[in-house]
């Protein structure tokens, strides 16, 4: 049963005031990256560390490889995590550290050497963890993630307070490991940064599923009409060829107009029967970041 | 398990704690002996020989007053000499040793209380509870390896601090050419009871610990609970003793208080209490102890499986 699937099913957390996760239910394939979306307080984090044994569902379950992670003989090699808490003690080394986990999970120092030279920590091995900035520190939660060279990795926001090298850094690892056949989960508030690292996505708000797909896919059905961007100097010309082509045509800033209901080439060919002048055609392609602000709409309030 | 409390004795040995808590019984225990040796020393040494080097009675007295002083001397001289008798008789040798011997009791297991605090409450300090439970989800084992290590450290702060009084313990009655009692039941009693009382500290730390997570919180009111509230316990009950009911139970309730019921396990009580009081026997001071381990140590596992970590 090591093939390194995900399944959430009808998982929910309740705490007094609130329903952190409602009936949530989803499954993550190996192979791929999966970007887990929904904004701040959608209840990301918690479904994160139900799967991980770390806080008790009030009901459902979660099983990684078909088991729950308690039940792993060992669970480090199962899968491994970097959440958000992801902490060493202050007056510890890293390399300390590390043995400390390794010692635990029945992992050989060796090993621990190993990953500190894979993200680079080497030269930093042997000093406080206290020192340590924001990016070391995420560098260590992934060795730590990766001791146990585990089947699943499951991370929540991992490029919150990387600098855009360590965020290149940590895509083109997360990205190599899915290519391996491993599992990768990541979550994140961030939509611009899943867009281009995940294959699939499941989006959550307020502790329910929107919807769970291959990128593309979702990013396709979110628009239901192609918009497409225009600058031309003879507006009045435009504006009537297209509303008598039945599309619709609105400001869109920088006074360029977007067109919706007509792809690109369609509006060029209206222009140019209307020998109307374009400087500007471009097809608007409906991103992740739309998709989710629709979606998620009126429920990423505050919780 | 023997993987975990690898892990867990790793923990300890990798951050200054250790050291500091090391030095701070080295020091406690020092003075600890030094006291309890003066103590001894009084109770062994016979005053009236110490003070009558020289016969002869001050000059200026009366006939009269020269009989009463010289009565009341021969009255000193031969309580001295049954005081001391006393003391030097197998059992009270055995007993000054046994205080000698345990020297220290009271802050070592304030220490190893404290650092068995540090051991739970540093994993939520520091956050470390998630790498913690993340390579050992099952929690009744990371629980019972803290519990493990938390007694071991326990035996290590008795190894040391037995070591340093017995070994200046014995060379004090070596020099006064006294027994040093190692062959004698009631100082070998005290020793392994302290022994006992060193683990179940440690065990209570834990469960301290897991009850009250927060690390500054945890460690203040322990601290100030065992000692300051200990001495509070004992006036409070000297006072009802002495003002209210003048019965002996109130006085031998002492001995549920766990730090009193420490005392009373090594034998150390009686003297602080006052003799007239006739406490329970010294067993039921380590019955006390088993039973407030067992309460804390079932509750903080109970709680440690259940909590979210977040
Ligand atoms: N320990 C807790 N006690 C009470 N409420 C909590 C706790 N943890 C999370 N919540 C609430 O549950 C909701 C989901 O939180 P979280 O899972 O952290 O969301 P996300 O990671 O998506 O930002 C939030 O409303 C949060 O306030
Ligand atoms: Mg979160």
């Amino acid at each position: 049963m090591s093939n390194g699937q995900i399944v959430v099913s009808d998982l929910t957390k309740r705490y007094k005031n609130v329903t952190a996760v409602d009936h949530l239910s989803f499954v993550v394939e190996p192979g791929r990256v999966t970007g887990f979306l929904g904004p701040n307080g959608a209840g990301k984090t918690t479904t994160l560390r139900m799967i991980l044994n770390l806080v008790t569902p009030s009901s459902g379950s979660a099983t990684i490889s078909g088991m729950r992670y308690s039940d792993a003989p060992e669970p480090l090699r199962l899968a491994g995590a970097i959440l958000e808490a992801s902490a060493a003690h202050k007056g510890r080394t890293a390399r300390n550290h590390l043995r400390i986990v390794a010692a635990a999970a029945g992992i050989p120092a060796t090993q621990v050497d190993k990953m500190l030279e894979l993200v680079g920590l080497t030269p930093a091995a042997k000093r406080k963890f206290r020192g340590y900035s924001l990016g070391m520190k995420q560098r260590l939660g992934i060795a730590q993630a990766m001791l146990g060279d585990p089947q699943v990795l499951i991370l929540d926001e991992p490029a919150n307070g990387l600098d855009p090298e360590g965020i290149r850094w940590m895509r083109g690892l997360l990205q190599g490991l899915a290519q391996q056949g491993r599992t990768v989960l990541v979550s994140s508030h961030l939509l611009s940064e899943m867009e281009i690292l995940a294959d699939d996505v499941v989006i959550i708000a307020a502790g329910k599923l929107v919807t769970q797909g291959p990128v593309e896919q979702i990013v396709g059905a979110g628009t239901s009409a192609p918009r497409t961007r225009v600058r031309t100097p003879n507006l009045q010309e435009l504006v009537t060829a297209v509303r008598t082509a039945g599309a619709t045509i609105e400001p869109n800033g920088n006074d360029s107009h977007v067109v919706t209901g007509l792809d690109a080439p369609a509006v060029g060919r209206l222009a140019l029967e209307g020998r109307i002048e374009l400087h500007e055609l471009v097809n608007e392609r409906p991103d992740l970041e739309h998709v989710f602000l629709e979606l998620t709409q009126g429920r990423a309030a505050i919780r | 398990m023997t993987r975990l409390i690898r892990s867990e004795l790793l923990k300890l040995r990798t951050t200054n704690m250790w050291w500091i808590f090391l030095l701070a019984s080295l020091v406690f225990t020092g003075l600890a002996v030094w006291i309890n040796i003066e103590q001894a020393d009084q109770d062994l040494t016979n005053h009236y020989d110490q003070y009558n080097q020289t016969d002869g009675t001050p000059p200026g007295m009366t006939e009269e007053q020269r009989a009463e002083f010289e009565a009341s001397q021969q009255q000193f001289r031969q309580e001295e000499a049954a005081r001391v008798a006393k003391a030097q008789s197998a059992l009270g040798l055995a007993k000054a040793a046994a205080n000698i011997y345990t020297s220290g009791q009271f802050f070592g297991l304030l220490l190893v209380m404290l650092l068995a605090i540090l051991v739970i409450t540093n994993e939520f300090y520091h956050q470390t509870a998630t790498a913690t439970f993340l390579a050992t989800p099952k929690r009744t084992k990371v629980i019972t390896a803290k519990l493990i290590t938390a007694s071991l450290v326990g035996v290590l702060f008795w190894v040391i601090t037995t070591a340093i009084s017995v070994t200046v313990g014995a060379l004090y009655f070596g020099a006064k050419g006294l027994g040093n009692s190692f062959g004698h039941w009631t100082a070998q009693q005290a020793l392994l009871l302290n022994l006992l009382v060193y683990v179940l500290w440690a065990i209570f730390g834990i469960g301290i610990g897991v009850l009250l997570r927060s690390q500054i919180g945890a460690t203040i009111t322990a601290a100030v609970l065992y000692t300051a509230g200990t001495w509070a316990a004992l006036i409070v009950l000297q006072l009802i003793y002495s003002l209210v009911i003048k019965e002996d139970w109130v006085m031998e309730s002492a001995v549920y208080i766990p730090p009193l019921a420490s005392m009373h396990v090594v034998g150390g009580l009686d003297a602080m209490i006052g003799g007239d009081v006739d406490l329970p026997p010294r067993w039921a001071g380590a019955v006390v102890l088993i039973a407030w381990a067992v309460v804390l140590g079932t509750v903080g596992t109970l709680i440690t499986r259940k909590r979210d970590i977040a």
